[in-house]
């Protein structure tokens, strides 16, 4: 009691010095400490778990490398993938035969489809672990526009047929579904008065040119015994040019544009056909 | 008290009562003896207020306990007043202070040499000293040495009186031994030659002054208020107590009669110098014949005449009848101060002819203020202060060393967290790498996208090296033959065509396309070896414009071998890759 007395100032004032030293030192040093860790803390544990995430990316990559092809593992799977990229072609496969009768174990099928169809669904096909062995494009009808053919192919998937990445496949999938593409089994136009070949494709025998004229300096054509002016649609072509003895068309579809001609029918005898 | 002791205290009272201001100025005067203390509060115009007494009951210890507790109970009492008025002064009359009348060669009093003569005389280091000077005399030079008496007190002593107080916060501003008043007092008679005995409670002190001549004559005789109680309580068997009260309630000393001289058995008991238990007439006698021989030697000696009286100052008024014993027997008329002593005591001032025992400025160099310092306080007090400072000392170092360790722990939490964070980055820009190298390697060098034949990349190569002549109407593989047998080995893909007339002939036309096919390394010629013309044949039955057009038949020479050749040293940054993830996949990370 007689020291709290007579040190009263002192001990009070011991007291709250230190209490200012620790307020401040918790201010100035402790707290901002425990703040930085705690950053730290935070930081650390999201990197962690971007670590694990790239690991298992990795670890994927790896084991996807390191898996041999072998024999298929899970048939329905790979039935159920041809399937798909035959149902999104539009693709109606006639025949399905499976020969495992030698390893690998090959699929036959067959199918009638335009050039298009039967590239788009090569493509597809191929962007699987899928090996086409044998492959026969033969003319089926070439008198329909697009022209059909039978396609016969033989193949070997590998695995489960899984999806393939890499710069060939992702070029060559660019390259199909690009705009104006030529099909290669299509006949262009021939003009036999200046025997030439148009870049067009030729309708005359699809549609009959009957009389080609002009109204209020306006042109049209007669096409199939009706009248038809710059702008029309002839069908799904749209008539984009009348000339003296034919019309140009076109058509939009998914593989782009197509020209198209109809010439004035020419008798057997070389003279122009008039209704 | 101001909690921070560093923090400049107002000048003002915290309190604005004016009577309060007024005390700031005022003084606390305080006499305190073993038979108790009074005290009152000398104001500014001189006027005395708030008087207070008590008695100090027996305890044991001594005759210094028991003023120390007188002095205690006394500050306690105006412990308020006293820490607004700042000033204390003390009055004792106790404490064995020695005081003598004697003059130094070094002229005005209060010098070492009168310093030294104290701590000589009181056998110590150090010592207090205080002193009174008679007022010049009417028409006397103003340098000559006047009478003075000089009062010595042991430091220690005096420190271990005061340390109570000095524990209560209150540091006394000046002690004046009651000595002094007497001197103060002949100054004040009037009288010529004056003469005062003060009665203490072991000693009695006889101040004999002859102004005109300058003579001051200082005598302590050993006989005081607790030598009459004592033999009082001895000689009727009674308490002390019962004896100082009996002393002060009848008058005991009117029937007894000094020892004649002729009383052998009385003379040889005032020789002995212990008239402790042989009753009142034995101390009466030596207090008696004291101040006889005293006043005969003053005359005597001094050749100064006799003072017309004597006034009684302390414990005269306690003892009842002792004023008119004195009377009777001493031959000069004993005469009690007719003023409280206090009064008195407030009339003296600090000054060149006075001056009190002044614990704050009982100095002479550094080194002895440092050593007063220290002397004021006892020794407990000395260990229990040093014990504080020692535990608060201890507690500052152990509070700053526990936030030490509290923020070194702290601090190696956040260098663990900051390392792990830093590994983490690295590690996590490493794998990135590697995912990255990864994803390049999958996307570029895909062993299955390198080597694979792909027949869309065949068909769309045929369209776009086309020309416009040449459409195509078979596409499909064989196997080629050798001296008749079919090689599975090797294979050809056999394009068929039709050509349209042109002025160039249609063997241009053929030679054109296969020329654009050979010239498409990238996406034709990457896969065969050579492309070959087999058969052209002339055709237009079929067709309906009758247009004649030429069938044609193209062998293209699939070369497995070619695309694997190329792909080798692709193959093997495949493998070494490959060699890498799997270390990294096995730990091996960053080795």
């Amino acid at each position: 009691m007689n020291i709290w007395t007579s040190h009263k100032t002192l001990i009070v004032s011991t007291i709250y010095i230190l209490f200012a030293i620790w307020v401040g030192a918790y201010s100035i040093f402790f707290s901002q400490l425990g703040a930085r860790r705690h950053d730290l803390e935070i930081a650390t544990s999201l990197l962690q778990v971007d670590i694990d995430n790239i690991k298992k990316n990795i670890e994927i990559s790896y084991k996807n490398k390191k898996s041999e092809p072998a024999s298929i593992r899970y048939l329905p799977v790979i039935l159920a993938r041809i399937n798909e990229i035959a149902h999104n072609n539009e693709v109606t496969i006639k025949n399905f035969i499976m020969d495992d009768s030698v390893l690998p174990v090959k699929f036959h099928l067959n199918f009638v489809a335009d050039y298009f169809t039967i590239l788009h669904f090569t493509a597809e096909l191929e962007s699987l672990d899928i090996m086409i062995d044998d492959f026969k494009i033969q003319q089926n009808d070439d008198s329909s526009i697009p022209p059909q053919h039978a396609v016969s192919l033989s193949m070997i998937p590998n695995n489960m047929a899984d999806p393939i990445s890499g710069l060939r496949v992702e070029e060559v999938r660019k390259r199909v579904f690009a705009k104006d593409k030529r099909n290669p089994f299509q006949r262009f136009a021939y003009y036999v008065p200046r025997k030439m070949v148009y870049p067009a494709i030729d309708l005359t025998e699809t549609y009959q040119l009957t009389a080609i004229g002009t109204q209020d300096n306006i042109p049209y054509a007669m096409i199939d015994r009706r009248i038809y002016r710059v702008g029309d649609y002839v069908d799904r072509y749209e008539l984009v040019s009348v000339r003296q003895d034919r019309v140009f068309l076109m058509k939009r579809d998914r593989n782009g544009s197509s020209d198209y001609i109809i010439n004035q029918r020419e008798s057997r005898q070389g003279t122009t056909e008039v209704p | 008290m101001g909690v921070f002791p560093f923090t400049k205290k107002s000048k003002e009272p915290a309190t604005g009562d004016a009577s309060d201001r007024h005390r700031v100025d005022a003084r606390v005067l305080v006499y305190a003896t073993s038979l108790g203390w009074c005290s009152c509060v000398q104001q500014l115009d001189g006027s005395l207020t708030d008087h207070q007494s008590g008695v100090t009951l027996l305890v044991d210890g001594g005759e210094q306990a028991v003023v120390t507790t007188a002095l205690q109970d006394a500050v306690t009492a105006n412990l308020p007043t006293i820490q607004l008025t700042k000033k204390i002064f003390l009055l004792l009359d106790e404490l064995s202070i020695q005081v003598t009348g004697r003059m130094w060669v070094d002229g005005r009093p209060g010098s070492d040499d009168a310093w030294q003569y104290g701590r000589q005389w009181l056998h110590t280091d150090d010592c207090f000293m205080a002193y009174a000077e008679l007022p010049p005399v009417a028409g006397g030079a103003e340098t000559e040495q006047r009478p003075s008496i000089h009062a010595f007190v042991n430091a220690r002593q005096l420190a271990d009186c005061l340390a109570p107080v000095m524990q209560l916060g209150v540091h006394v501003t000046g002690i004046v031994p009651q000595e002094l008043l007497l001197v103060h007092s002949a100054a004040r008679s009037g009288e010529p030659v004056y003469g005062g005995l003060q009665i203490g409670s072991h000693a009695s002190t006889l101040v004999l002054v002859n102004q005109p001549l300058g003579i001051l004559r200082v005598h302590k005789i050993p006989v005081g208020l607790s030598t009459l109680v004592k033999a009082a309580a001895c000689k009727v068997g009674i308490s002390e107590q019962d004896a100082s009260q009996a002393l002060g309630r009848r008058d005991l000393l009117a029937e007894v009669l000094p020892i004649a001289p002729d009383d052998l058995d009385g003379v040889l008991l005032l020789q002995g110098r212990d008239a402790r238990f042989y009753g009142l007439r034995t101390a009466l006698t030596r207090l008696l014949e004291d101040l006889k021989e005293y006043l005969a030697f003053f005359a005597a000696q001094d050749g100064s005449s006799l003072p017309s009286r004597l006034e009684l100052f302390g414990a005269s008024k306690q003892v009842t009848g002792l004023t008119e014993w004195l009377s009777r027997h001493l031959g000069l008329p004993a005469v009690p101060y007719h003023q409280p002593l206090l009064e008195l005591f407030a009339q003296m001032e600090t000054s060149a002819s006075s001056q009190f025992f002044s614990p704050a400025q009982h100095v002479r160099n550094p080194r002895q203020r440092t050593q007063t310092v220290l002397a004021h306080m006892t020794q407990a007090q000395r260990m229990q202060d040093r014990n504080l400072f020692i535990w608060l000392g201890l507690l500052v170092v152990l509070a700053c060393y526990w936030g030490y360790a509290e923020y070194q722990e702290e601090f190696k939490s956040y260098q663990k967290y900051a390392n792990d964070y830093l590994v983490s980055v690295e590690e996590r820009e490493h794998l990135r790498k590697k995912l990255s190298a990864e994803a390049a390697y999958a996307a570029s060098t895909n062993a299955t996208d390198f080597t694979k034949f792909i027949m869309a990349e065949k068909l769309l190569s045929l369209a776009d090296n086309m020309i416009k002549n040449v459409w195509l109407t078979d596409i499909y593989f064989v196997d080629q033959e050798k001296n008749g047998l079919t090689s599975k080995n090797a294979r050809i893909l056999v394009i068929e065509g039709n050509v349209l007339p042109n002025t160039d002939g249609h063997l241009q036309i053929i030679a054109e396309y296969m020329d654009s096919l050979f010239r498409d390394e990238k996406w034709f010629m990457s896969d065969f070896r050579n492309v070959t013309l087999k058969s052209v044949k002339e055709k237009n039955a079929a067709q309906p414009d009758g247009v004649p057009y030429v069938h044609f038949v193209l062998h293209a020479l699939y070369d497995k071998s070619k695309r694997q050749e190329v792909g080798v040293a692709t193959k093997k940054m495949i493998n070494q890759h490959d060699q890498e993830l799997g270390d990294l996949l096995n730990g091996k990370s960053g080795e």
